[in-house]
């Protein structure tokens, strides 16, 4: 099925009607006045999931205040065991956008540690108040042809717990990386 | 870690439309652990570290897929 919003990219003879479209759009849809970055949708989405929201809750703000749309299909909330050690799972939530505004397309992935029960379970030297290190958190987005696509953005927020917001390192506060490293040999960079 | 967002800007290279995938990845360490580098291939994601400490290894899990244009 093809997906929506598709219509008047480059090289369609429906460009000109697009570019227009928007505009009249934006009166009467509250489309955004900010321009459509990484950097905005993090800000009107972050809060969001940190005060409790869905994914649906996400998307439908992402609809209905930003005007994307939502492509494919396949965005699910999955689960797999780190280690095979449930207490670690990690659940994701991926999705990609399509902005009409802009031509750009946005891939948004979310992540939630299920459990902070650290010292139940297991053992790695961790107790309730040593939560561990870094975690590598990574969104890859591979092309089925292989080429791949041009990164004009990057930004990644992360959170803890804020009834635990106790440990002495400040693990627990929220940071946010949008700086990316050069490119490696096959195109791809990070942000740490 | 408890919980977070990731978002990238992206679009297609050759202009022409293109089948998707992302694949979210994560991997963990322990306060004893010191992260030394991240790698970044074609196909996977690494973090390498010093000092002791246990991690997993690193998950990857299939996500949303689309045409991208």
């Amino acid at each position: 099925m093809a997906d929506p919003g598709r219509n008047g990219r480059a090289g369609d003879p429906f460009l000109a009607t697009t570019v227009l479209l928007p505009r009249i759009l934006s009166a009467s849809r509250r489309c955004p006045t900010l321009a459509t970055t990484v950097q905005t949708l993090m800000a009107a989405s972050a809060p969001m999931y940190q005060g409790g929201a869905t994914q649906d809750q996400v998307d439908a703000m992402f609809t209905q205040d930003w005007c994307l749309v939502k492509l494919g299909s396949g965005g699910l909330t999955g689960v797999r065991p780190m280690g095979g050690i449930g207490n670690g799972d990690v659940t994701w939530s991926t999705s990609l956008w399509f902005d009409r505004d802009s031509g750009y397309d946005f891939a948004q992935g979310n992540w939630t540690w299920h459990n902070h029960d650290y010292a139940t379970g297991f053992n790695f030297g961790c107790t309730s108040s040593n939560v561990g290190g870094r975690d590598g958190i990574g969104l890859r987005l591979s092309a089925s042809n292989g080429v791949g696509y041009l990164l004009h953005g990057g930004v990644i927020e992360g959170w803890g717990d804020p009834g635990l917001n106790s440990y002495s390192t400040g693990n627990y506060g929220t940071w946010s990386l949008s700086q990316p490293s050069a490119a490696d040999a096959y195109g791809v960079a990070y942000l740490r | 870690m408890y919980a977070g967002e990731v978002l990238l800007g992206i679009e297609s290279l050759t202009g022409n439309c293109t089948q998707g995938r992302v694949f979210p990845l994560d991997d963990h360490t322990w306060n004893t652990t010191g992260i030394t580098g991240i790698g970044v291939g074609a196909t996977d994601f690494s973090i390498q570290w010093q000092n002791e400490g246990s991690d997993f290894p690193w998950t990857q899990q299939d996500g949303a897929h689309a045409n991208i244009c």
